[in-house]
């Protein structure tokens, strides 16, 4: 695969070039794209959420390589464009291994790359992408790592430390290594030392990130570090720099990142699906990652189901033209305890298991932005017994999608107000490692629905 | 006749984000004797209006809407040099600069919530992410705004949200503009601890919000 030095002398003597510029080309070639796939295009079918035409998912894997070949990458710290080679984009590819290992001894777990309507269940990271306080985060974290399905565990956030504000890198590099040291403490404590961790960077520096590598008591070589491509292709010196020190220390590197959206610069979503693929092939590039990720994000909570299919046909793409395994992660509008949130949960794991993907739990974006304490174990228990359904029923893509649209038209209008749910302190008692009465009830209701839709879980 | 054929054109050249197009319907609009406010205000803002509907019709994207904003900024710029100093302050556009805080590089949010304040006819001046309070302060004294909008999706960096308060405090400021926070991580509580004077949860409770803030502010004076 193209050398890293590569990539960082290019960052340094690409084109220069406004980012506005950049975004302005960005758009333009979309189109552009587009225009000579014409192949692919948003089913007008609004029964149509999960993708079922395998040409048109090779198609976007296609456009989403010229795409990436015709824009290149932006850095955004010496406004420069690195541009690819479509040889170096092959070799790229070429370089996959199927596989991402994770964790020690009896805890090890090895998420291999799955295919659309795989049978083998997917790998689960129960979260938490998102900020607690300090209180709550031990136990929190037991209370994850102690779910036999949860594979690996990832790291969150938090605004304070022993009392003090975050902020300034001093106390990033200081927070980032009291989280790790959380999270060692806190799968020991769950009886499963081994179990492997993926950090979730406090700040996107390379000195908190490198501050945590450590095969003693940090980030071990068999652990991970999330790096995340700016969305629209962007990328710059401090992740960089992450990705020359994590590369070379081995551990894992999740990272695809976004494309520019939907309503932004990616237009709709057939550019939103092409500029995720080449947004994929560039966090393999440039951050090295080995375990993509990516998602698509679109500016109006209304265009729901046309932001899933451009999320699902990306992912088919990545899956049917390449050996990457993939960690996807699930987000929700509607707050913890509601069943909106259940309901979407099951929405995009459905997907998700059938399009070949492992699975991460998010957060809650819109209802509650990510203020303290609010995501709870409650919907990676629900995500989970969700995709064990899956599997267990041989769902295929097109049943998946019949499901998928009932359960859909269950809120898609409450998208633009959604509701905000509980708190975890409200809704979960994290002493007992249990739901509230008010969210079992909640969780029968939505898994009642769902038995009635066909998944029994 | 001839002034409602310009101001038509002026609309329509923004609409068409065609900005070559506008920048000579401004010209022809001074050439004519048309008021320059006039121009402005049932020419091209109503551009830039008729974008913002389609946008929230899902009918153009964000480019259309900064496109149509730069067109806009265009004709302006030729139109307020004929515009006594006095009546462009009273512009009936409100000026809102905005941008993320010092440290963070995230800019989903900041750009939906420009997106949707250009689309409801707001001048607006995005200063891009990781900027400085500095920047923010200066940026808006340069542009007379009435509203500087910060936006923070990180924890570690909603501090920074305050260092511009504080910094606005510091040099004599803090009355001159209203200061709108959000962002992912951002609350109302927080808003309110920082003395901000307005917090939008999402891009449409955004816009409300500064709408409200500048309609009352100008009503004061």
């Amino acid at each position: 695969m193209l050398d890293i030095l590569e990539i960082l002398e290019r960052a340094n003597t690409g084109e220069k070039m406004d980012e506005k510029e950049f975004d302005l080309m960005y758009f333009k070639k979309t189109g552009e794209v587009l225009k000579r796939f014409p192949k692919i295009k948003c089913p007008e079918d609004l029964n149509i959420i999960i993708n079922l035409d395998d040409d048109m998912a090779d198609a976007v894997f296609e456009a989403g390589m010229e795409f990436l070949l015709e824009t290149g990458a932006y850095c955004i710290t010496t406004n420069r464009v690195i541009k690819y080679t479509e040889e170096e984009v092959r070799d790229c590819i070429k370089s996959i291994k199927g596989e991402v290992v994770f964790g020690e001894g009896k805890d090890q777990r090895k998420f291999i790359k799955r295919n659309v309507e795989d049978t083998h269940p997917p790998g689960i990271c129960p979260g938490f992408h998102a900020p607690y306080t300090e209180d709550v985060i031990p136990e929190l974290i037991k209370a994850v790592a102690m779910i036999p399905r949860a594979d690996i565990i990832e790291g969150c956030n938090f605004p304070t430390i022993e009392g003090y504000q975050i902020y300034g890198l001093p106390f990033e590099v200081y927070a980032q290594k009291r989280q790790i040291g959380w999270f060692r403490e806190g799968i020991r404590k769950a009886g499963r030392p081994g179990m492997g961790i993926l950090a979730y960077p406090i700040s996107p520096k390379a000195a908190t990130l490198a501050s945590i590598l450590n095969p003693e008591w940090g980030i071990k070589p068999s652990d991970g570090i999330t790096l995340n491509p700016l969305n629209g292709q962007k990328i710059e010196y401090e992740y960089l720099a992450a990705a020359v020190i994590a590369e070379e220390y081995g551990c894992n590197i999740v990272g695809g990142g976004l494309p520019a959206g939907i309503g932004s610069y990616s237009g709709g979503p057939e550019g939103a699906a092409i500029g995720a693929v080449a947004a994929q092939i560039n966090g393999i590039l440039a951050y090295r990652a080995n375990f993509g990720s990516t998602g698509i994000y679109c500016v109006w909570p209304s265009k729901e189901r046309e932001t899933l299919w451009a999320m699902d046909i990306a992912i088919q793409a990545l899956v049917r033209n390449t050996e990457l395994p993939l960690l996807q992660y699930i987000t929700h509008y509607a707050g913890p305890c509601t069943e909106m949130c259940l309901q979407e949960v099951a929405v995009k794991t459905l997907i998700l298991t059938v399009n070949g993907s492992h699975i991460a739990l998010h957060t809650c974006t819109t209802a509650v932005p990510r203020w303290n304490n609010v995501q709870t174990p409650v919907e990676a228990l629900w995500m989970i017994d969700i995709a064990d359904a899956v599997i267990r029923s041989r769902l295929r893509r097109e049943e998946a999608n019949r499901i998928v649209k009932e359960l859909y038209m269950m809120y898609k209008d409450k998208l633009d107000k959604p509701p905000k749910g509980r708190p975890i302190l409200e809704c979960y008692d994290l002493r007992s490692k249990s739901p509230s009465k008010e969210y079992k009830e909640v969780w029968n209701r939505v898994e009642k629905e769902l038995a009635e839709l066909g998944l029994r879980i | 006749m001839q002034k409602e054929m310009i101001l038509r054109e002026l609309e329509q050249a923004v609409e068409n984000c065609d900005v070559e197009a506008a920048k000579e319907a401004a010209k022809k609009a001074l050439e004519a004797g048309i008021d320059p406010m006039v121009a402005i205000e049932e020419g091209a803002a109503k551009g830039v209006r008729k974008v913002g509907e389609k946008f929230h019709k899902g009918e153009v994207f964000l480019p259309h809407l900064v496109l149509a904003g730069d067109a806009m900024t265009e004709v302006v710029k030729i139109l307020e040099k004929a515009i006594p100093k006095e009546k462009a302050m009273m512009s009936k556009r409100g000026r809102v600069v905005i941008g993320t805080v010092k440290g963070d590089i995230h800019d989903i949010g900041k750009n939906i919530v420009a997106a949707y304040l250009t689309a409801a006819g707001f001048e607006v001046h995005d200063l891009g992410k990781d900027v400085h309070e500095d920047r923010f302060i200066d940026k808006a004294l340069e542009v007379n705004a009435d509203v500087i909008a910060a936006s923070a999706l990180m924890t570690i960096t909603m501090p920074a949200q305050r260092e511009l308060i504080e910094e606005l405090k510091r040099r004599g400021l803090r009355e001159k503009f209203k200061v709108v926070v959000g962002g992912g991580c951002v609350y109302p509580e927080w808003a309110k601890e920082i003395g901000a004077d307005g917090y939008g949860k999402d891009a449409t409770e955004a816009v409300e919000v500064i709408k409200k803030l500048i309609e009352s502010s100008r009503q004061q004076v």
